[in-house]
């Protein structure tokens, strides 16, 4: 199943929090949704679930709106940071809801992952804290098995170990039966292996839209002593520059690959954190 | 209706409100078995009680059921993939079943209550229905009265769960200013400001004119009564629609 977002715009009173979003995300492929708080990425999971309207444009799935489309809505499950479960609902309960909701839903797999991750189903879902509550919601998402998953801040609140245990789940999930997984976070460099493509948004905005290898081609950093890296920088466009000190570091995008070494300064292929870093400091510096 | 998926929201509205009634039903044929025992055991010589309770009881608890329920489920649906449509149509038709569900355990009740107390001549156990229209609190009625008992109830009911879930997605949508001007003012209106200027309208007054002739139709008969709380249960129906139609749905706070 193929969504599109049509000229998606939404407004909270005078405050802007998408401003004409146009994309696609085409089956069977793990979506990164980037941005600073506040960028619009849970307005835009929300509309794309139908749990508010936009101001203006649409969204369709396989060519169909999925405003009121229960069919198309049947086969997106977000996971979202509000827990939408009544508040004295067990855990077990939430799993057996599901089970009437989605026929694939996976009960076994349900329980075996709530096993895994120490999640106390027979606990009420108020009672959780707040890692259990982010780990109850993934451990729904992960055994629902719709065509399209939205993941909004998964790991929210989660230690390391678990952190590392679902990162591990959703790709064995996603060889298991391939499916479109859109995954919004800030922890950018821990879940940056898994994305294929990224979207990035700005103040409501889309400003990036592309494969992470096409978004990443020749990003690099160069750090060292600052006299050698503006030294290195001129003539050069940096996408961000950062002193501390006598040192500096800076972010380039050029050519394909690193370039040739330079005594006295380091280079690295860029990461993903790293770009956005350097993207959301030209940006507010544009402002 | 092909991009509608009801049958999984159907089912878990049910599901849930015949959880509900059951616990519901259970206290009140404790109430009708301890409450008159109480009085009975305790009761002066030649004394008489007609207890009736089933009714009110039943409406009170449908209102909650729809201020409760109605977000509630309006959360879930949407949350498992279920539109506002398919989610607001479940509501209704549980509402229906339960008031239906409600009617038939109350003449069940009814019937159970006669059967034990109506033979100490101490404590008669009545409806609503029978007070108002049969004027006999006292009388065992027949398969039809029993009918159109189970439809009182089921109609008084069904526009107290309706008015519950108006009073719900009214306050769901209303900012903080008017949920806190709907919160105060409404009581202070129909408590207040009408009783004072219905007391303070002349006998002669038009408007006492046809609220006196619209008692004396309620009173008139049973389909009245029915007919009446249809219209209501329809009217705030068609209001939850609109409220909830467009409502942006979001987590309870």
């Amino acid at each position: 199943m193929k969504i599109e977002l049509q000229n998606i715009s939404k407004h909270f009173g005078s405050t802007i929090a998408l401003d004409q979003i146009n994309l696609t995300l085409k089956e069977n492929r793990i979506y990164g949704l980037l941005g600073n708080n506040g960028a619009g990425k849970s307005t835009l999971l929300n509309i794309i679930t139908n749990r508010i309207y936009p101001t203006e444009g649409q969204v369709l799935a396989d060519g169909e709106s999925i405003f009121e489309n229960d069919r198309a809505l049947g086969n997106i499950f977000l996971m979202g940071e509000q827990n939408y479960y009544p508040e004295d609902m067990r855990v077990n309960k939430a799993f057996q809801a599901a089970e009437i909701f989605y026929p694939h839903f996976d009960m076994p797999k349900a329980l075996e992952l709530s096993r895994q991750f120490g999640l106390n189903t027979k606990k009420k879902i108020s009672n959780l804290s707040t890692g259990y509550a982010s780990i109850f919601r993934l451990v729904l998402a992960l055994s629902v098995n719709t065509p399209i998953l939205l993941l909004d801040e998964p790991v929210l609140g989660l230690d390391a170990q678990h952190r590392d245990l679902f990162y591990r789940l959703l790709l064995e999930k996603y060889a298991e039966s391939p499916c479109t997984i859109l995954l919004s976070t800030h922890i950018i460099q821990e879940a940056a292996n898994l994305l294929e493509h990224v979207l990035i948004l700005h103040n409501g905005r889309l400003l990036k839209d592309m494969p992470v290898e096409e978004l990443l081609r020749g990003a690099y950093t160069v750090s060292g002593p600052a006299v050698l890296v503006d030294q290195y920088l001129l003539g050069k466009e940096a996408l961000s520059v950062q002193s501390l000190g006598g040192l500096k570091s800076a972010t380039l995008q050029q050519g394909n690959g690193l370039p040739r070494p330079v005594e006295g300064l380091q280079f690295a292929p860029a990461t993903l954190q790293d770009y956005f870093i350097s993207l959301m400091r030209e940006e507010e510096e544009s402002c | 209706m092909l991009k509608m998926n009801l049958r999984p929201m159907l089912r878990y509205t049910l599901r849930d409100s015949l959880r509900a009634m059951s616990v519901f039903s259970l206290v009140m044929l404790l109430v009708l078995i301890f409450i008159p025992l109480m009085f009975y055991l305790t009761s002066p010589d030649g004394g008489e009680v007609h207890f009736s309770s089933f009714s009110m009881a039943a409406a009170i608890f449908s209102l909650v059921s729809g201020i409760v329920g109605s977000r509630e489920y309006l959360r879930m649906g949407i949350q498992h993939g279920i539109g506002r449509r398919s989610g607001f149509l479940a509501l209704l038709s549980t509402a229906v079943c339960s008031s239906l569900l409600l009617a038939i355990f109350g003449q069940l009740l009814l019937l159970f209550g006669q059967a034990v107390w109506n033979s100490t001549e101490i404590i008669f156990y009545t409806d609503l229905y029978q007070i108002l229209y049969l004027q006999d609190a006292e009388a065992v009625l027949s398969l039809g009265q029993h009918g159109e008992a189970a439809l009182c109830t089921a109609s008084l009911c069904l526009a107290a769960q309706a008015a519950g879930m108006f009073i719900s997605l009214l306050f769901y949508r209303l900012n903080k200013f008017w949920k806190l001007v709907a919160g105060v003012g409404a009581p202070i209106l129909f408590f207040i400001i009408l009783p004072a200027f219905l007391s303070a309208l002349p006998p002669s007054s038009p408007l006492l004119g046809a609220l006196s002739a619209l008692g004396k139709w309620f009173g008139a008969a049973v389909s009245s009564w029915i007919l009446f709380f249809l219209i209501v249960a329809l009217l705030a129906m068609a209001l939850n629609w609109l409220l909830c139609r467009k409502a942006a749905i979001t987590a309870a706070k």
